[in-house]
Protein backbone atom coordinates (compact mmCIF):
# COMPACT_ATOMS: atom_id res chain seq x y z
CA UNK A 1 0.00 0.00 0.00
CA UNK A 2 1.24 3.56 -0.75
CA UNK A 3 -0.02 6.28 0.63
CA UNK A 4 -0.15 9.40 -1.20
CA UNK A 5 -0.48 12.11 1.31
CA UNK A 6 -0.46 11.99 4.82
CA UNK A 7 -2.45 15.43 5.59
CA UNK A 8 -4.22 17.99 4.01
CA UNK A 9 -1.69 20.12 2.37
CA UNK A 10 0.39 18.96 -0.99
CA UNK A 11 0.92 17.21 -2.94
CA UNK A 12 -1.32 18.59 -5.50
CA UNK A 13 -3.41 15.90 -7.87
CA UNK A 14 -1.35 15.21 -10.96
CA UNK A 15 1.60 14.59 -8.39
CA UNK A 16 -0.32 12.22 -6.60
CA UNK A 17 -1.85 10.57 -9.89
CA UNK A 18 1.74 10.12 -10.53
CA UNK A 19 2.42 8.39 -7.82
CA UNK A 20 -0.44 6.01 -8.08
CA UNK A 21 0.43 5.48 -11.99
CA UNK A 22 3.58 4.49 -11.70
CA UNK A 23 2.11 1.34 -9.91
CA UNK A 24 1.51 -1.68 -11.60
CA UNK A 25 -1.44 -3.49 -11.09
CA UNK A 26 -2.66 -0.96 -8.29
CA UNK A 27 -5.90 0.33 -7.48
CA UNK A 28 -6.72 3.66 -5.96
CA UNK A 29 -8.95 5.09 -3.16
CA UNK A 30 -8.77 8.63 -2.55
CA UNK A 31 -10.41 9.10 1.31
CA UNK A 32 -12.76 12.39 2.05
CA UNK A 33 -14.72 13.39 4.43
CA UNK A 34 -17.82 15.58 3.86
CA UNK A 35 -19.38 18.63 5.00
CA UNK A 36 -22.93 17.51 4.60
CA UNK A 37 -24.55 14.53 4.51
CA UNK A 38 -26.22 12.31 6.68
CA UNK A 39 -24.24 11.36 9.63
CA UNK A 40 -22.76 7.90 9.59
CA UNK A 41 -23.11 7.13 5.89
CA UNK A 42 -20.65 6.60 3.50
CA UNK A 43 -20.78 6.85 -0.39
CA UNK A 44 -18.55 5.64 -3.32
CA UNK A 45 -17.84 7.67 -6.43
CA UNK A 46 -16.57 6.89 -9.70
CA UNK A 47 -16.17 8.86 -12.80
CA UNK A 48 -19.03 9.18 -15.49
CA UNK A 49 -18.06 7.73 -18.59
CA UNK A 50 -15.91 9.61 -20.38
CA UNK A 51 -14.37 9.54 -24.15
CA UNK A 52 -11.33 7.10 -24.64
CA UNK A 53 -8.09 9.39 -25.77
CA UNK A 54 -5.69 6.88 -26.50
CA UNK A 55 -3.23 8.51 -29.10
CA UNK A 56 -2.45 6.40 -32.22
CA UNK A 57 1.00 5.08 -30.02
CA UNK A 58 -1.87 3.69 -27.47
CA UNK A 59 -0.04 6.23 -24.70
CA UNK A 60 -3.01 7.59 -22.69
CA UNK A 61 -3.89 11.13 -22.40
CA UNK A 62 -2.82 12.68 -19.25
CA UNK A 63 -6.04 14.37 -18.58
CA UNK A 64 -8.08 10.91 -19.40
CA UNK A 65 -6.21 8.62 -17.97
CA UNK A 66 -9.45 7.15 -15.98
CA UNK A 67 -10.81 6.62 -19.58
CA UNK A 68 -9.86 3.05 -20.10
CA UNK A 69 -10.75 2.31 -16.59
CA UNK A 70 -14.36 3.72 -15.69
CA UNK A 71 -15.98 0.08 -15.97
CA UNK A 72 -13.07 -1.49 -14.02
CA UNK A 73 -13.71 1.24 -11.55
CA UNK A 74 -17.51 1.14 -11.62
CA UNK A 75 -17.27 -2.68 -10.69
CA UNK A 76 -15.17 -2.11 -7.79
CA UNK A 77 -16.96 0.58 -6.41
CA UNK A 78 -19.83 -1.28 -6.82
CA UNK A 79 -18.24 -4.14 -4.43
CA UNK A 80 -17.15 -1.76 -2.15
CA UNK A 81 -20.20 0.31 -1.96
CA UNK A 82 -21.91 -2.68 -1.47
CA UNK A 83 -19.90 -4.28 1.79
CA UNK A 84 -20.18 -0.53 2.97
CA UNK A 85 -24.09 -0.44 3.15
CA UNK A 86 -24.00 -3.72 5.15
CA UNK A 87 -22.16 -1.50 7.92
CA UNK A 88 -23.05 1.90 7.61
CA UNK A 89 -27.19 1.84 7.78
CA UNK A 90 -28.41 4.97 5.17
CA UNK A 91 -25.72 4.73 3.09
CA UNK A 92 -26.38 3.82 -0.98
CA UNK A 93 -26.33 -0.54 -1.94
CA UNK A 94 -24.74 1.18 -5.48
CA UNK A 95 -21.45 3.18 -6.45
CA UNK A 96 -22.34 6.75 -7.63
CA UNK A 97 -20.81 9.10 -10.43
CA UNK A 98 -19.51 12.20 -9.91
CA UNK A 99 -16.60 14.34 -11.77
CA UNK A 100 -13.97 14.03 -9.41
CA UNK A 101 -10.62 15.60 -10.42
CA UNK A 102 -8.61 13.40 -8.46
CA UNK A 103 -9.50 10.14 -10.26
CA UNK A 104 -9.74 12.14 -13.97
CA UNK A 105 -6.13 11.40 -14.49
CA UNK A 106 -5.18 8.27 -12.26
CA UNK A 107 -4.66 5.09 -15.02
CA UNK A 108 -5.80 2.48 -12.79
CA UNK A 109 -9.13 1.40 -11.39
CA UNK A 110 -10.23 4.31 -8.99
CA UNK A 111 -12.84 5.04 -6.35
CA UNK A 112 -13.51 7.81 -4.35
CA UNK A 113 -14.98 6.88 -0.51
CA UNK A 114 -16.71 10.13 1.38
CA UNK A 115 -17.60 9.69 4.87
CA UNK A 116 -20.38 11.73 6.12
CA UNK A 117 -19.89 14.11 7.82
CA UNK A 118 -17.83 17.24 9.35
CA UNK A 119 -20.68 17.73 10.88
CA UNK A 120 -20.83 15.24 13.72
CA UNK A 121 -20.46 16.84 17.06
CA UNK A 122 -18.20 13.99 18.44
CA UNK A 123 -14.95 13.57 15.95
CA UNK A 124 -14.95 9.82 17.88
CA UNK A 125 -17.71 9.06 15.89
CA UNK A 126 -15.87 9.46 12.63
CA UNK A 127 -12.98 7.62 14.21
CA UNK A 128 -15.37 4.73 15.10
CA UNK A 129 -16.47 4.48 11.34
CA UNK A 130 -13.10 4.13 9.94
CA UNK A 131 -12.15 0.24 10.86
CA UNK A 132 -15.61 -0.61 9.02
CA UNK A 133 -14.47 1.71 6.18
CA UNK A 134 -11.18 -0.21 5.92
CA UNK A 135 -12.86 -3.41 6.11
CA UNK A 136 -15.23 -2.73 3.82
CA UNK A 137 -12.75 -1.23 1.15
CA UNK A 138 -10.52 -4.65 1.73
CA UNK A 139 -13.39 -7.27 1.12
CA UNK A 140 -14.77 -5.29 -1.69
CA UNK A 141 -10.80 -5.33 -3.55
CA UNK A 142 -11.22 -9.47 -2.67
CA UNK A 143 -14.31 -9.25 -4.31
CA UNK A 144 -12.98 -7.29 -7.29
CA UNK A 145 -9.65 -8.96 -7.78
CA UNK A 146 -10.78 -11.42 -9.59
CA UNK A 147 -12.12 -9.06 -12.41
CA UNK A 148 -9.23 -6.82 -12.94
CA UNK A 149 -7.52 -7.22 -16.44
CA UNK A 150 -5.75 -4.59 -17.39
CA UNK A 151 -7.04 -3.12 -20.25
CA UNK A 152 -5.14 -3.36 -23.53
CA UNK A 153 -3.44 -7.00 -22.28
CA UNK A 154 -6.12 -10.17 -22.75
CA UNK A 155 -5.81 -11.92 -19.96
CA UNK A 156 -3.38 -9.76 -18.18
CA UNK A 157 -3.89 -9.92 -14.37
CA UNK A 158 -1.78 -8.13 -11.46
CA UNK B 1 -20.07 92.17 31.86
CA UNK B 2 -20.95 91.71 35.30
CA UNK B 3 -20.11 88.75 37.94
CA UNK B 4 -23.61 87.41 37.93
CA UNK B 5 -23.47 87.56 34.16
CA UNK B 6 -20.14 85.66 33.63
CA UNK B 7 -21.19 83.04 35.82
CA UNK B 8 -24.49 82.71 33.66
CA UNK B 9 -22.33 82.17 30.73
CA UNK B 10 -20.27 79.76 32.33
CA UNK B 11 -22.93 77.64 33.50
CA UNK B 12 -24.49 77.55 30.01
CA UNK B 13 -21.09 76.72 28.15
CA UNK B 14 -20.65 73.93 30.67
CA UNK B 15 -24.27 72.25 30.33
CA UNK B 16 -23.59 72.48 26.48
CA UNK B 17 -20.19 70.81 26.98
CA UNK B 18 -21.80 68.26 29.08
CA UNK B 19 -24.71 67.54 26.32
CA UNK B 20 -22.35 67.65 23.80
CA UNK B 21 -20.19 65.04 25.32
CA UNK B 22 -23.49 62.69 26.00
CA UNK B 23 -24.56 63.09 22.53
CA UNK B 24 -21.53 63.23 20.22
CA UNK B 25 -20.72 59.47 21.02
CA UNK B 26 -24.39 58.38 20.60
CA UNK B 27 -24.38 60.42 16.91
CA UNK B 28 -21.08 58.79 15.97
CA UNK B 29 -22.61 55.65 16.61
CA UNK B 30 -25.72 56.09 14.39
CA UNK B 31 -23.09 57.83 11.63
CA UNK B 32 -21.18 54.07 11.94
CA UNK B 33 -24.66 52.08 11.61
CA UNK B 34 -26.46 53.97 8.79
CA UNK B 35 -23.00 53.71 7.24
CA UNK B 36 -22.95 50.11 7.85
CA UNK B 37 -26.47 49.75 6.52
CA UNK B 38 -26.18 51.66 3.22
CA UNK B 39 -22.65 50.33 1.91
CA UNK B 40 -23.48 46.73 0.33
CA UNK B 41 -20.73 44.41 0.36
CA UNK B 42 -18.83 43.96 -2.49
CA UNK B 43 -20.85 40.64 -3.95
CA UNK B 44 -23.46 42.78 -2.90
CA UNK B 45 -22.57 45.38 -5.05
CA UNK B 46 -21.50 42.85 -7.78
CA UNK B 47 -24.94 40.84 -7.90
CA UNK B 48 -26.98 44.42 -7.94
CA UNK B 49 -24.80 44.93 -11.28
CA UNK B 50 -25.49 41.80 -12.81
CA UNK B 51 -29.05 41.65 -11.70
CA UNK B 52 -30.96 41.05 -15.03
CA UNK B 53 -33.69 42.98 -15.39
CA UNK B 54 -36.93 41.56 -15.55
CA UNK B 55 -38.97 42.64 -18.69
CA UNK B 56 -42.86 43.20 -17.53
CA UNK B 57 -43.89 41.90 -20.79
CA UNK B 58 -42.01 39.00 -21.07
CA UNK B 59 -44.67 35.69 -20.32
CA UNK B 60 -45.09 34.42 -17.18
CA UNK B 61 -44.30 30.90 -17.22
CA UNK B 62 -43.87 28.21 -14.99
CA UNK B 63 -40.19 27.71 -14.49
CA UNK B 64 -38.59 24.56 -12.93
CA UNK B 65 -35.71 25.54 -10.16
CA UNK B 66 -33.91 22.39 -9.03
CA UNK B 67 -33.05 23.02 -4.80
CA UNK B 68 -32.37 20.66 -2.70
CA UNK B 69 -35.24 17.93 -1.92
CA UNK B 70 -36.87 18.89 1.68
CA UNK B 71 -37.00 14.91 2.11
CA UNK B 72 -33.47 14.18 1.40
CA UNK B 73 -30.97 16.51 1.60
CA UNK B 74 -28.54 14.75 -0.73
CA UNK B 75 -31.05 14.67 -3.36
CA UNK B 76 -32.63 17.69 -5.77
CA UNK B 77 -36.01 18.11 -6.12
CA UNK B 78 -38.16 20.36 -8.48
CA UNK B 79 -39.64 23.08 -7.61
CA UNK B 80 -42.04 25.19 -9.62
CA UNK B 81 -41.94 29.11 -9.68
CA UNK B 82 -43.65 31.63 -11.98
CA UNK B 83 -41.26 33.41 -13.93
CA UNK B 84 -41.65 36.27 -16.19
CA UNK B 85 -38.43 34.75 -18.81
CA UNK B 86 -37.52 36.15 -21.48
CA UNK B 87 -37.69 34.58 -24.61
CA UNK B 88 -34.02 34.95 -25.51
CA UNK B 89 -31.74 32.21 -24.35
CA UNK B 90 -28.86 34.13 -22.62
CA UNK B 91 -31.38 36.43 -20.89
CA UNK B 92 -33.62 33.39 -19.97
CA UNK B 93 -30.57 31.58 -18.51
CA UNK B 94 -29.65 34.71 -16.45
CA UNK B 95 -32.51 35.23 -15.23
CA UNK B 96 -33.21 31.52 -14.06
CA UNK B 97 -29.40 31.31 -12.55
CA UNK B 98 -30.45 34.11 -10.46
CA UNK B 99 -33.50 32.86 -9.30
CA UNK B 100 -31.84 29.91 -8.05
CA UNK B 101 -28.92 31.73 -6.17
CA UNK B 102 -31.75 34.26 -4.39
CA UNK B 103 -32.60 30.17 -3.11
CA UNK B 104 -35.96 28.66 -2.16
CA UNK B 105 -38.29 30.15 0.63
CA UNK B 106 -36.60 27.62 2.94
CA UNK B 107 -32.82 28.52 3.32
CA UNK B 108 -32.27 24.68 4.22
CA UNK B 109 -33.28 23.60 0.95
CA UNK B 110 -30.19 26.26 -0.76
CA UNK B 111 -27.95 24.44 -3.12
CA UNK B 112 -25.77 27.37 -3.84
CA UNK B 113 -24.45 29.85 -1.36
CA UNK B 114 -25.35 32.86 -0.86
CA UNK B 115 -23.39 35.69 -1.09
CA UNK B 116 -22.11 33.78 -4.64
CA UNK B 117 -23.27 35.94 -7.99
CA UNK B 118 -23.74 34.95 -11.40
CA UNK B 119 -21.31 37.52 -12.92
CA UNK B 120 -22.15 36.90 -16.79
CA UNK B 121 -23.69 34.41 -18.94
CA UNK B 122 -22.50 33.01 -22.56
CA UNK B 123 -23.91 31.12 -24.64
CA UNK B 124 -22.18 29.53 -27.70
CA UNK B 125 -23.18 28.78 -31.30
CA UNK B 126 -22.93 25.02 -30.45
CA UNK B 127 -24.86 25.31 -27.47
CA UNK B 128 -22.19 25.26 -24.72
CA UNK B 129 -23.31 27.45 -22.09
CA UNK B 130 -20.46 29.51 -19.89
CA UNK B 131 -21.43 30.33 -16.59
CA UNK B 132 -19.29 33.03 -15.06
CA UNK B 133 -19.75 33.09 -10.94
CA UNK B 134 -18.29 35.27 -8.49
CA UNK B 135 -15.49 33.78 -6.40
CA UNK B 136 -17.94 33.07 -3.82
CA UNK B 137 -19.32 30.02 -5.60
CA UNK B 138 -15.87 28.19 -5.15
CA UNK B 139 -14.90 29.42 -1.39
CA UNK B 140 -18.56 28.85 0.40
CA UNK B 141 -19.51 25.93 -1.35
CA UNK B 142 -19.28 23.28 1.52
CA UNK B 143 -16.37 20.73 0.71
CA UNK B 144 -16.78 17.41 0.09
CA UNK B 145 -18.17 15.61 -3.80
CA UNK B 146 -22.09 15.28 -2.27
CA UNK B 147 -22.17 19.02 -1.77
CA UNK B 148 -20.09 20.19 -4.88
CA UNK B 149 -22.19 17.57 -6.65
CA UNK B 150 -25.27 18.83 -5.60
CA UNK B 151 -24.55 22.45 -6.80
CA UNK B 152 -23.34 22.00 -10.15
CA UNK B 153 -26.33 19.12 -10.63
CA UNK B 154 -28.80 22.01 -9.55
CA UNK B 155 -27.47 24.39 -11.82
CA UNK B 156 -27.24 21.85 -14.47
CA UNK B 157 -31.24 20.49 -13.86
CA UNK B 158 -32.38 24.11 -13.74
CA UNK B 159 -30.45 24.72 -17.18
CA UNK B 160 -32.00 21.93 -18.41
CA UNK B 161 -35.59 22.42 -17.22
CA UNK B 162 -36.02 26.47 -18.68
CA UNK B 163 -33.21 26.75 -21.56
CA UNK B 164 -33.50 24.37 -23.78
CA UNK B 165 -30.45 25.69 -26.19
CA UNK B 166 -28.04 25.31 -23.37
CA UNK B 167 -26.70 21.58 -24.26
CA UNK B 168 -23.31 21.65 -21.95
CA UNK B 169 -22.28 23.80 -19.59
CA UNK B 170 -18.75 25.22 -18.38
CA UNK B 171 -18.24 26.60 -14.79
CA UNK B 172 -16.21 29.75 -14.46
CA UNK B 173 -14.92 31.28 -11.13
CA UNK B 174 -14.51 35.24 -12.10
CA UNK B 175 -13.70 34.27 -15.34
CA UNK B 176 -11.14 32.07 -15.28
CA UNK B 177 -11.12 27.99 -15.56
CA UNK B 178 -10.48 26.59 -11.82
CA UNK B 179 -9.31 23.12 -11.21
CA UNK B 180 -12.48 22.03 -8.48
CA UNK B 181 -14.94 24.03 -7.08
CA UNK B 182 -14.47 23.38 -3.76
CA UNK B 183 -11.52 20.92 -3.58
CA UNK B 184 -13.41 17.80 -5.19
CA UNK B 185 -15.43 18.69 -8.05
CA UNK B 186 -13.72 18.97 -11.82
CA UNK B 187 -14.55 22.32 -13.09
CA UNK B 188 -12.05 21.67 -16.60
CA UNK B 189 -14.56 19.16 -17.55
CA UNK B 190 -17.96 20.48 -19.48
CA UNK B 191 -21.35 19.23 -17.55
CA UNK B 192 -24.05 17.94 -20.13
CA UNK B 193 -26.94 20.13 -19.69
CA UNK B 194 -29.60 18.60 -22.09
CA UNK B 195 -28.91 14.84 -22.07
CA UNK B 196 -30.81 14.73 -25.49
CA UNK B 197 -29.18 17.03 -27.51
CA UNK B 198 -26.02 16.25 -26.17
CA UNK B 199 -23.49 14.02 -28.32
CA UNK B 200 -24.26 10.18 -26.88
CA UNK B 201 -20.39 8.82 -27.05
CA UNK B 202 -19.51 11.48 -24.30
CA UNK B 203 -20.83 12.22 -21.11
CA UNK B 204 -18.22 14.76 -20.42
CA UNK B 205 -15.84 16.66 -22.69
CA UNK B 206 -13.27 19.15 -22.20
CA UNK B 207 -13.19 22.75 -23.33
CA UNK B 208 -9.85 24.14 -24.70
CA UNK B 209 -9.77 26.75 -22.39
CA UNK B 210 -6.00 27.00 -22.31
CA UNK B 211 -3.33 25.99 -24.74
CA UNK B 212 -2.13 23.03 -24.36
CA UNK B 213 0.30 21.78 -27.02
CA UNK B 214 0.63 18.70 -25.29
CA UNK B 215 -2.82 17.47 -24.62
CA UNK B 216 -4.73 15.15 -27.62
CA UNK B 217 -8.00 15.95 -28.38
CA UNK B 218 -10.69 14.61 -30.70
CA UNK B 219 -11.85 17.65 -32.87
CA UNK B 220 -15.64 16.53 -33.03
CA UNK B 221 -16.18 16.61 -29.24
CA UNK B 222 -14.50 20.04 -28.66
CA UNK B 223 -16.29 22.94 -29.58
CA UNK B 224 -14.25 25.35 -31.38
CA UNK B 225 -13.45 28.67 -29.44
CA UNK B 226 -15.56 31.95 -30.24
CA UNK B 227 -12.00 33.29 -32.55
CA UNK B 228 -11.86 30.09 -34.08
CA UNK B 229 -15.47 30.28 -35.40
CA UNK B 230 -14.91 33.70 -35.78
CA UNK B 231 -17.96 34.90 -33.82
CA UNK B 232 -17.49 35.84 -30.34
CA UNK B 233 -20.22 34.11 -28.03
CA UNK B 234 -23.68 35.80 -27.10
CA UNK B 235 -23.67 37.52 -23.63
Amino acid sequence: MLQTRSGNENPSFDDRSAMANAQRGAVFVTLHISSTGLPGTVRVYTLPDMPSRASAGGILSWDFAQASYVTLSRKFGDAVQGQLAQRFKGSPSNVQNASVRQLRTTAAPAIAVELSSVSVQDRGDLNKMMPGVADAIARGLAAFRPSYVVPGETGAQP
Amino acid sequence: MNGRWRTRLLVGLGVAVAIAAIYFPMLKRRVKTAAKITQPSEEQARRELTTTPTNTFDPLVKAKMFWASDEDESALAPITVDLALSPDPVLRAKQVLNTLLAGPVSSDLRTLPPDAALLAFYLLPDGTGLADFSEALATSTPSGIESEQLAVDSIARTLEANVPQVKRLKILIHGQEVDTLAGHLDLTQMFIVNTKAAQPSSLSVRVPMRPAATRSASPTSLPPTPAARGKGPRR
